[in-house]
């Protein structure tokens, strides 16, 4: 083997690689079959491997040899790709074809086809996961093109095993060219230039490090790669160690030779990971072959060794004083600074410890200059850095992106955004010791001062990506436990602190905190920042403060509500279900009567707390399908249809429920309109035995039910019954009685006052010509629609909004007789507010979605709307609903001819013709009151509702209307208003309890309930949705997890 | 050292360059507290009460730490860093079972006074109530993991002043625990007793056996004292209840000779059994009965006055006064045959010095300090683990701290073959050819210029062929060669043997082992490890018969009378009783009943060391004094007054 001893052998042994090397680069396909290299690069780092890379690799050299291809067909294994998610992955050249998760029995049909005649094997390639589209070459894929390979850019092509291929990409020119053309000072001042700060995490610029300890007296001094990657999710240091070993090397030599008098480094990698140890002494060995490493470096009398000190497993050996202690041979606890290790460090000398990452890249920026690393990154932190981006995100893997790069660009462009439509919610970054970054800041540029003033760290780089089902309290517990196991033990505040933090989040997530435990907690917290000795005391509480910071109302509504936003936390609930949904429904229970064929005591469960059960069983978004836990499995139950099922039996069956009603009391009631709120809140004061007048403005009862919900999907005949039932408690409905003043009621000898009065006016865009004939907006045309008045429906109309209520609109303009309807909606498709299956509905019918698509001027003839004009929307920045702000693009506008135009966008209470006396309204028209119990600031009057609320769910508003029913009882018998609903007393039901069998639990999806044919909906008003069949309903019941058992 | 100025909490105070924050602070009567600082020990900063703020500095750091600078600008109290003292104290409080009314270290805790000057009376967090053992399988110590607090005093305090690193921290996090070995039992482990764990403990973590709820030490009597028991002369204090010991400290272990070991610590504290406490005499029937003091001095005085050949022999464990006393006895008698117990131990050593160097003395053996200072140590033909433990702590804190080269030879197992750099095990009785070729050895590695040096003290092991050495000795070669280059190049140097070398009675062997010494380092050093707490003490006075051994003559039936003083010494060897048969009379002057006073015909009472004042001089040649730390159950008189009552009496 030859010795590298001047620059001369070191490039003529590069010269002598290079042509091996130039295939792997070579992305042309076309060059494909006139090759006379074919080469295999197949991923040999720990996630391929474990996910069966081995065997990959075996059958690929199997089938080489068997047909006598060894010649012209070459496999090579490198270090990790980074789409670790994809494992195992396999890249075939010339062309850069990626095939992703290749199992053993792929391997033939790849050869076969792909490495015989040419043929790309779509099957095995990656495809996008929102189109489908299968992307063969590897660079056009946007988890891997949207990324900067510079610490990585060995990964994938070189065989780590092998010094020369390292060579050949240009390894080892930068230690040629410090030794033969710059002084020490020369390097020093080139990493200096490049502005590289340490990429352990605290950012700590690596010049001035090595600065202290060159200017350290001493002529023994050490320096040490921190290769002790512990943070859970993790995993950059391990692909640049199994990927690219001799960079560390090479650039922990420079940096000997820039500080001077080192004779000796270390490399400690943690013993978890034993590839990364083994290829680094592989690779430590034969830079010692090659005298690149040892005395005499390169032919000079330049000395550095390097030896391998494997961790033993404890986290806190990743600071940099444990560290050091532990390769002493002793316990690895931190100590206390000063004395600094630039001045005292390993073995009493002094030492400098930098990361894997900061290592690797120095011999870059020595051969290819300070100006291309600080070409790319931000003003303060330049470069590239790497993450490993986990968590609730499509794509997962290793990243390497500039520095200053949004977070929002690598959670959703390159990450690939949240899987299973799910909202995505934070990312916590820099492991354990970091803290969590909310959906509104999805735009922070990834470096180190704006991560840490969002209360974050960069810290080595992992990114823990969560969405809507991740509860904060949970995810801080998670980290706080890690932590506490951790700790070295050594300092109080620390080894004492975290358990005590921890207990108080345990205390809040088993319902029994207080408010004043999230002011111990951060004092504390406080403290073990401030008092604690290393970096992991100082750092463990910011997973919990950075959550109360961001996230304080889900602490509150732990302590407070006792409810857990995500239903993660056990201890506050039998079935996440039943506590998500607003109103409590034992969902289990109904579920499982109607399994045991008894939908009408299925019914009467239900009618305990919801008095609507038809109607919610029709147009519920359902928050409680999103949080069923069968969905992890394969899809929620469908609890709104079988809600329908058991109380539709009821009214098929002539059954209604009423509950028993409590003595008389004499205090009378009023409630302004005779929406859900109003109805639920009419229902619980009048089982309470209060009398309750409800006054209705409009001619019919039932609010948005009745007048913005379209009888197709929820049939008059359904509404009216309930009404009806409710009415029966005694509550008397005023109708066409629109209150202007509600101190009148009080003088009229109502006693409370509950505001109810919907959002029932349409918001406008704001653009020239919404006041020609034919603008509607959609809460007005659905209105009368409802109420059956006359209106003369285009042949072409253009409902402007994302909404339901736009979807409502355009349906029912279809089924009005409009010949073609479109909907403009200015984002994506998948950032419509409205029900995927109401979209998908309307697209079934044939309604036109234009997306990415804003209306700028409204074009009208002889008074007449006659078109519009739109404009093509660019999504920019995110914005702080975690979504993509339109903008629109400059030249992109077209019309599109209509007749009628139904605005969409958005509604609010009509609260400027009523005399609200002391209530105060707030930004949207809405009424202020507390969040809790919904009282207003005139005492004995409360709100609730879209009133309250501005547009949202019926289930919600009947929630409001319970919580403003329990509030309002305390208030007449003269308590202190309470946070939590107070119920009546509700009837028991037995229901099973008997777990599901396994064939009950296994793979099976939803059953879906039956339609009538896009075709004949499309011109009638009926509705479209059929009810389950008994034997269907039971079917459907059999597929609950029982969550609530046990 | 120069002098700093620092201003403390607006005060201008001063300090020393090298003090820490924490040092001036204490120093200038300026109050911070602390659980983890331990005088004389590294400083960790675990505790975090200490925190200061210090101008310019970012965070809060540690006095015990923190350098000291001229013109730092410090402050020790603020509202923050009281609320973080406070917090501190909950946290440990609610960490363990900290329930004082049980603890023996109620009253002297240092936790326990702290959460009374910060009014700590009760605390925010939840109680963990963890499930914490106490281990109790040491015969003389307790470990509680209830009251620990984890300061790792203890910890320190076994390793860098015993030496024995026998304690440390075992798992971590939450679950961190002080653990012997490999979390081993205490009693099953390689502590060595010394008790410095449980004297550092701020709590009741670790405590005596013995000394628990005997006493509060706030409440005992302090009394200050040496240990008089194996010559090494440890400074003590007694802590008295009742007229009863409750407890053996160092009044400080940080200091030389501070440090204590299981013997001082533990012995002294039990309750003495078969006292003399009376003089006796036989009867006409035979029988020994106790007596007044007259009654003894008047059967003395009858019998020795008239008795030639008398001979007297003394114990090394006498103290100095009384063994100056036993002298003039001897000499008023006119004894030709004087001795001690360890006389051939005394020949031995100073016929071998005497044989090295004409004009040398025992005063030319090393002081034990130089032990500590030692950059190499040579053990040859000793156990000072066992005889003198303190001298065992001092060689492993010198193998650990600085990392002093060992070379023990020895053919058994010590605790220091584990971490002697070499071990050369020639079989026994084989001392002399292998001191010769580790001699030849390091004259081997000698550089020129120090062989012309040191060519005088060469003779002895230049002709040793070590090749032909080592195969008879069947020892590996390059064990000797690698002990040679280590000593050869040693500075500072020093050699200890005892009665491994001491048993042969021959000082020619001695002699080689001082010119090996010679050959090490600049000048020889060396220790000979002496039997008794006043041995040297006995062999300055020239107790030690130069003629030779005493105790043989009597076995020869040359002595028709004896004085034997043995003061505390409870020397019973049959050999001893043996030799009294030929006596006609025999005065046994002791603390304890044993074979041999039963033998005696006058047996005159002792007071034990702990009881009487007393100088002794330690094995390098110190003289210190004892101070009585209890009263004895009787009126017993001094050795020194007893023998002068008797001298007093004699007819001649």
């Amino acid at each position: 083997m030859p010795k590298i001893t001047s620059i001369e052998a070191l490039s003529k042994l590069k010269k002598s690689v290079e042509p091996r090397l130039k295939i792997r680069d070579d992305a042309d396909f076309s060059h494909y079959k006139s090759s006379p290299q074919i080469c295999i690069q197949q991923c040999r780092g720990m996630g391929c491997t474990a996910a069966g890379g081995d065997k990959v690799t075996e059958l690929f050299e199997e089938l080489i040899n068997k047909k006598g291809l060894a010649s012209k067909l070459s496999i090579v294994r490198t270090g990790c790709l980074g789409p670790c998610e994809m494992g195992p992955t396999v890249i075939v050249n010339p062309g850069d074809i990626l095939y992703v998760r290749v199992k053993p029995e792929d391997v033939e049909e790849i050869f076969e086809k792909h490495i015989l005649k040419g043929e790309i094997v779509e099957r095995l390639v990656y495809h996008d996961p929102t189109t489908n589209k299968a992307i063969p070459e590897r660079l056009n894929i946007k988890f891997l093109a949207d990324q900067e390979f510079r610490i990585l850019h060995n990964n994938g092509i070189i065989d780590p095993w092998d010094i020369e291929e390292y060579i050949a990409r240009g390894g080892y020119e930068a230690l040629g060219k410090a030794l033969y053309k710059m002084k020490p000072d020369d390097v020093l001042e080139e990493v200096k230039k490049a502005g590289l700060r340490g990429r352990g995490g605290a950012g700590f610029p690596t010049a001035t490090k090595w600065g202290f300890l060159k200017s350290s007296p001493g002529t023994e001094k050490y320096l040490v790669c921190n290769g002790d990657e512990g943070d859970p999710g993790a995993y950059m240091n391990r692909a640049v160690l199994e990927g690219n070993p001799h960079s560390i090397i090479e650039g922990m030599a420079l940096g000997a030779y820039a500080v001077g008098n080192v004779k000796q480094g270390f490399a400690y990698i943690r013993a978890e990971y034993p590839l990364a140890i083994e290829t680094l002494s592989a690779a430590i060995a034969q830079a010692r072959e090659y005298e690149l490493l040892g005395k005499n470096i390169m032919g000079t009398d330049f000395e550095f060794n390097l030896d391998i000190f494997p961790g033993a497993g404890a986290f806190v050996c990743g600071e940099e004083t444990a560290l050091l202690i532990s390769i002493e041979g002793k316990r690895g606890m931190p100590r206390q600074r000063p004395p600094f290790p630039s001045d005292k460090g390993l073995f009493g000398k002094p030492s400098a410890i930098n990361n894997v990452e900061t290592w690797s890249i120095i011999p870059r920026i020595i051969r290819e200059g300070a100006d291309w690393f600080s070409g790319v990154g931000s003003e303060k932190s330049k470069g590239t850095k790497s993450f490993s981006l986990v968590g609730q995100v499509n794509n997962v893997g290793l990243v390497e992106v500039p520095l200053g790069t949004s977070l929002g660009k690598i959670v959703f462009d390159i990450g690939g955004g949240i899987p299973g439509s799910k909202k995505y919610k934070a990312t916590q970054m820099g492991g354990p010791s970091g803290g969590v970054i909310p959906i509104e800041h999805v735009n922070v540029p990834v470096d180190y001062e704006s991560v840490t003033a969002l209360g974050a760290i960069m810290g080595s780089g992992g990114l823990v990506v969560m969405d809507e089902d991740s509860c904060m309290v949970d995810v801080a517990k998670f980290f706080l436990q890690f932590t506490r196991d951790e700790s070295c033990g050594k300092c109080v505040p620390c080894r004492a602190g975290i358990p005590k933090l921890l207990a108080l989040l345990n205390k809040i997530t088993s319902g029994k905190g207080t408010l004043e435990d999230i002011d111990t907690i951060i004092e504390l917290g406080e403290m073990i920042q401030k008092a604690s000795i290393c970096g992991l005391g100082q750092t463990a509480p910011n997973p919990v403060l950075s959550t109360i910071r961001h996230f304080r109302e889900e602490y509150e509504a732990h302590i407070i509500d006792k409810k857990c936003p995500a239903a993660r936390c056990q201890a506050l609930f039998r079935a996440p279900c039943q506590h998500t949904c607003p109103v409590g429904l034992d969902v289990p229970g109904y579920v499982s009567l109607i399994k045991s064929d008894k939908p009408a005591e299925a019914y009467k469960l239900i009618m305990q707390r919801l008095p609507l059960p038809m109607t919610v069983g029709r147009v519920c978004p359902h928050p409680c399908e999103k949080k069923c836990r069968r969905g992890q499995v394969d899809e929620p139950v469908s609890i709104r249809h079988l809600k329908r099922y058991a109380s539709d039996y009821a009214y098929e069956h002539g059954l209604s429920y009423t509950p028993a009603i409590k003595a008389s009391k004499a205090e009378k009631v009023a409630v302004v309109g005779a929406g859900p709120a109003g109805l639920a809140a009419a229902w619980d004061l009048a089982v309470e035995g209060y009398k309750v007048t409800i006054f209705e403005a409009l001619p019919i009862a039932g609010g948005m039910l009745a007048v913005g919900i379209p009888e197709y999907r929820l049939p008059k005949e359904i509404l009216n019954k309930e009404i009806d039932n409710i009415k029966n408690l005694g509550i008397e409905i005023r109708l066409n009685s629109p209150v202007k003043d509600i101190d009148a009621l009080f003088k009229d000898g109502f006693k409370a006052v509950f505001l109810g009065i919907g959002a029932h006016k349409g918001d406008k865009m704001g653009i020239p010509g919404e006041e020609l004939e034919g603008v509607y907006d959609a809460i007005d045309f659905l209105r009368n629609i409802n109420l059956g008045k006359f209106i003369n429906v285009g042949k072409k109309v253009a409902v402007v909004g994302g909404g339901n209520s736009a979807i409502d609109a355009a349906r029912v303009a279809l089924r009005k007789g409009a010949e073609e309807v479109h909907i403009v909606y200015r984002r994506e498709k998948t950032d419509m507010p409205a029900e995927e299956e109401e979209i998908l509905a309307a697209e079934e019918e044939g309604i036109k979605l234009h997306v990415l698509t804003a209306p700028v001027k409204v074009l009208g003839k002889g008074g007449k709307v006659s078109g519009i004009e739109c404009s093509k929307m660019a999504l920019g920045d995110f914005d702080k609903s975690g979504r993509r702000s339109p903008k629109p693009i400059a030249g992109s506008e077209y019309s599109i001819e209509v007749d009628m135009l139904i605005e969409a966008i958005g509604q609010r209470p009509d609260t400027e013709s009523v005399n609200l006396g002391s209530v105060k309204t707030s930004r949207g028209g809405v009424l202020v009151a507390d969040k809790r119990t919904l009282a207003t600031d005139q005492k004995g009057v409360f709100a609730g509702g879209d009133a309250f609320t501005g547009p949202w769910t019926v289930i919600e508003a009947i929630a409001s209307g319970q919580r403003a029913a329990s509030s309002i009882k305390r208030f007449l018998s003269g308590k202190e208003p309470g946070s939590r609903v107070e119920r009546q007393d509700a009837e028991t039901f037995e229901y099973s309890n008997i777990p599901p069998t396994d064939a009950e639990t296994a793979e099976h999806a939803r059953l879906k309930i039956a339609e009538i044919r896009p075709v004949d909906r499309k011109t009638t008003m009926k509705e479209v949705a059929i009810n389950y069949t008994a034997k269907e309903a039971r079917e459907e019941c059999s597929r609950c997890l029982r969550c609530d058992i046990g | 050292m120069s002098e700093i100025s620092l201003l403390i909490n607006g005060k201008q105070v001063k300090g020393k360059q090298g003090d820490t924050v924490l040092d001036v602070c204490q120093a200038n009567g300026i109050d911070v507290p602390t659980l983890c600082h331990f005088k004389g020990l590294t400083d960790v900063g675990a505790c975090r009460l200490c925190l200061v703020e210090i101008e310019k500095e970012r965070n809060l750091v540690p006095s015990c730490t923190y350098p000291a600078r001229d013109g730092q600008v410090v402050t020790t109290s603020t509202p923050r860093l009281e609320k973080y003292r406070r917090l501190v104290l909950e946290l440990l409080f609610t960490e363990r079972n900290h329930l004082c009314a049980y603890c023996v270290a109620s009253g002297d805790c240092e936790l326990q006074s702290l959460a009374y000057k910060y009014q700590m009376d009760n605390a925010r967090y939840q109680y963990s109530w963890p499930t914490q053992t106490t281990d109790s399988s040491h015969p003389n110590i307790v470990l509680d993991h209830n009251r620990c607090i984890l300061c790792g005093r203890c910890i320190r305090t076994c390793d860098e002043i015993a030496g024995a690193h026998a304690l440390d921290f075992g798992k971590r996090g939450w679950k961190t625990n002080v653990c012997a070995d490999i979390n081993q039992p205490l009693g099953e482990s390689s502590c060595i007793s010394c008790g410095g764990c449980f004297q550092a403990c701020p709590t009741g973590a670790i405590f005596s056996k013995i000394s628990a709820y005997r006493g509060r030490p706030s409440e005992c009597a302090s009394v200050e004292s040496t240990c008089a028991i194996c010559g090494v002369g440890c400074n003590i204090n007694g802590l008295v209840k009742n007229n009863r010991l409750v407890r053996i400290d160092s009044p400080d272990m940080t200091k030389p000779r501070g440090l204590l070991c299981e013997i001082g610590r533990f012995e002294p504290l039990y309750d003495a059994t078969d006292r003399v406490i009376t003089p006796m005499k036989r009867n006409n029937k035979g029988q020994l009965i106790s007596c007044t003091y007259e009654e003894a001095f008047e059967a003395i005085s009858k019998k020795l006055g008239a008795t030639d050949g008398i001979a007297g022999l003394a114990s090394g464990k006498a103290n100095s006064e009384a063994l100056k006393s036993f002298a003039e006895l001897m000499d008023k008698l006119g004894s030709k045959m004087v001795d001690t117990l360890d006389g051939d131990d005394c020949r031995t050593v100073s016929q071998g010095i005497a044989k090295f160097d004409s004009k040398a003395g025992l005063d030319m053996e090393a002081k034990l300090e130089d032990i500590l200072a030692a950059d190499s140590i040579v053990v040859i033909g000793a156990h000072p683990s066992k005889t003198h433990p303190v001298i065992g702590s001092y060689i492993m804190r010198a193998a650990s701290k600085n990392k002093a080269q060992l070379v023990v030879i020895d053919p058994l197992r010590n605790p220091f073959t584990f971490r002697a750099s070499v071990w050369l095990k020639p079989p026994e009785g084989e001392k002399e050819l292998v001191i010769k070729a580790l001699g030849k050895s390091i004259l081997d590695h000698l550089p020129a210029k120090a062989t012309g040096e040191k060519n005088k003290y060469a003779a002895a092991f230049k002709e040793t062929d070590i090749k032909k050495a080592s195969k008879d000795l069947g020892i590996d070669l390059h064990d000797v060669v690698k002990a040679g280059e280590i000593l050869a190049g040693s500075k500072n140097g020093i050699i200890i043997y005892g009665s491994g070398i001491l048993q042969y009675k021959d000082s020619e062997l001695v002699a080689t082992i001082l010119n090996l010494a010679a050959l090490i380092g600049e000048k020889p050093r060396v220790i000979s490890l002496k039997r008794y707490g006043n041995s040297r003490g006995a062999w300055d006075l020239g107790l030690a018969s130069a003629k030779g051994s005493v105790s043989s003559d009597l076995a020869k039936g040359k002595a028709r009378g004896l004085y034997l003083l043995l003061a505390d010494d409870l020397a019973n060897s049959q050999a001893l009783t043996d030799s009294m048969k030929g006596v006609e009379f025999a005065v046994v002057q002791a603390s304890y009943r044993s074979p041999v006073t039963e033998k005696a015909d006058v047996v005159l009472p002792s007071l034990l060391w702990t009881e009487g004042k007393g100088s002794y001089t330690s094995i390098d040649g110190v003289t210190k004094k004892t101070a009585p730390m209890v009263k004895a159950r009787a009126e017993i008189k001094t050795d020194a007054d007893t023998i002068k009552e008797v001298a007093r009496r004699l007819k001649k």
